[in-house]
């Protein structure tokens, strides 16, 4: 239920208390050795889906839990992000909304896509989990 | 400071952002982005210096060049790195906000 059996690392974070440098340290400490380029793309897909997650999935104050995952597998590397709050399932969202223009929000999802285009979501007992894959790159 | 502010000839002012512009670096450059943006009419925001860039970031830029659209005024991006630059391409920031390479060009672009 929500658990991470199968990540190899993982970091536990509140949604009000967010430390987001405590986010990025951690992508860091895990994913060392990864290409640089995959590194970038990773940083903003978890970052929109961290941010999304923080700011929508629990109702003003109220205190939830984010838990974000790294799965390395063979053929690609997951970032889980777990979280108690509202079911959302961005994966509902069509693939890149119109141009935003000059409206000042919804470029976090486009840019998840951009550098994730495979995106899985599943609720379980509460939880939303999302499932950022990367393919291994064999480039640089 | 992530950000520091230049006043350049020509009533051009040139904001210098520098570091990650994650939460936490969007949280500190909003404020005196929106002071420029409320003052200023000339405007290029250099990136050289951005490490990384998402979409908290972006819309702090976007905020401020709706604010000098609104008084006919010009913004423009100067020398974002390349992985930078793929964000700011992306969501078609771009469109709105032309990026240059060049700091002379982009002088002569929003000068007055």
């Amino acid at each position: 239920m929500g658990g991470l059996p199968e990540a190899t690392s993982h970091l536990i974070i509140g949604n009000i208390d967010l430390e987001p440098a405590q986010v990025y340290e951690w992508l860091e400490s895990v994913t060392a050795g990864l290409p640089k380029k995959l590194l970038y793309g990773m940083h903003v897909a978890l970052e929109e889906a961290v941010m999304n997650v923080a700011m929508h999935a629990f109702p003003a104050e109220e205190r939830g839990e984010i838990r974000i995952g790294l799965i390395e597998l063979a053929d690609r590397v997951e970032l889980v992000v777990e979280d108690n709050g509202t079911e959302f399932d961005p994966t509902r969202f069509s693939a890149s909304p119109a141009a935003p223009g000059l409206q000042t929000g919804g470029r976090g999802l486009t840019l998840m896509r951009h550098y994730c285009p495979d995106i899985r979501y599943r609720r379980a007992g509460g939880w939303n989990r999302l499932r950022l894959c990367f393919p291994r790159l064999s480039a640089e | 400071m992530p950000i520091a502010i230049h006043d350049l000839d020509n009533n051009v002012t040139k904001v210098v952002i520098s570091g990650r512009v994650d939460i936490a670096g969007a949280r500190d450059i909003e404020m005196p982005l929106s002071v420029v943006a409320g003052s200023r009419r000339a405007v290029i925001v250099d990136l050289s210096a951005v490490e990384f860039l998402a979409s908290l970031g972006l819309r702090g830029i976007v905020v401020s060049a709706k604010s000098i659209f609104s008084k006919r005024g010009k913004i423009v991006l100067l020398r974002p790195r390349p992985e930078v630059q793929e964000v700011i391409t992306t969501t078609g920031i771009d469109e709105l906000i032309p990026i240059f390479h060049d700091e002379t060009e982009a002088i002569a672009a929003v000068a007055l």
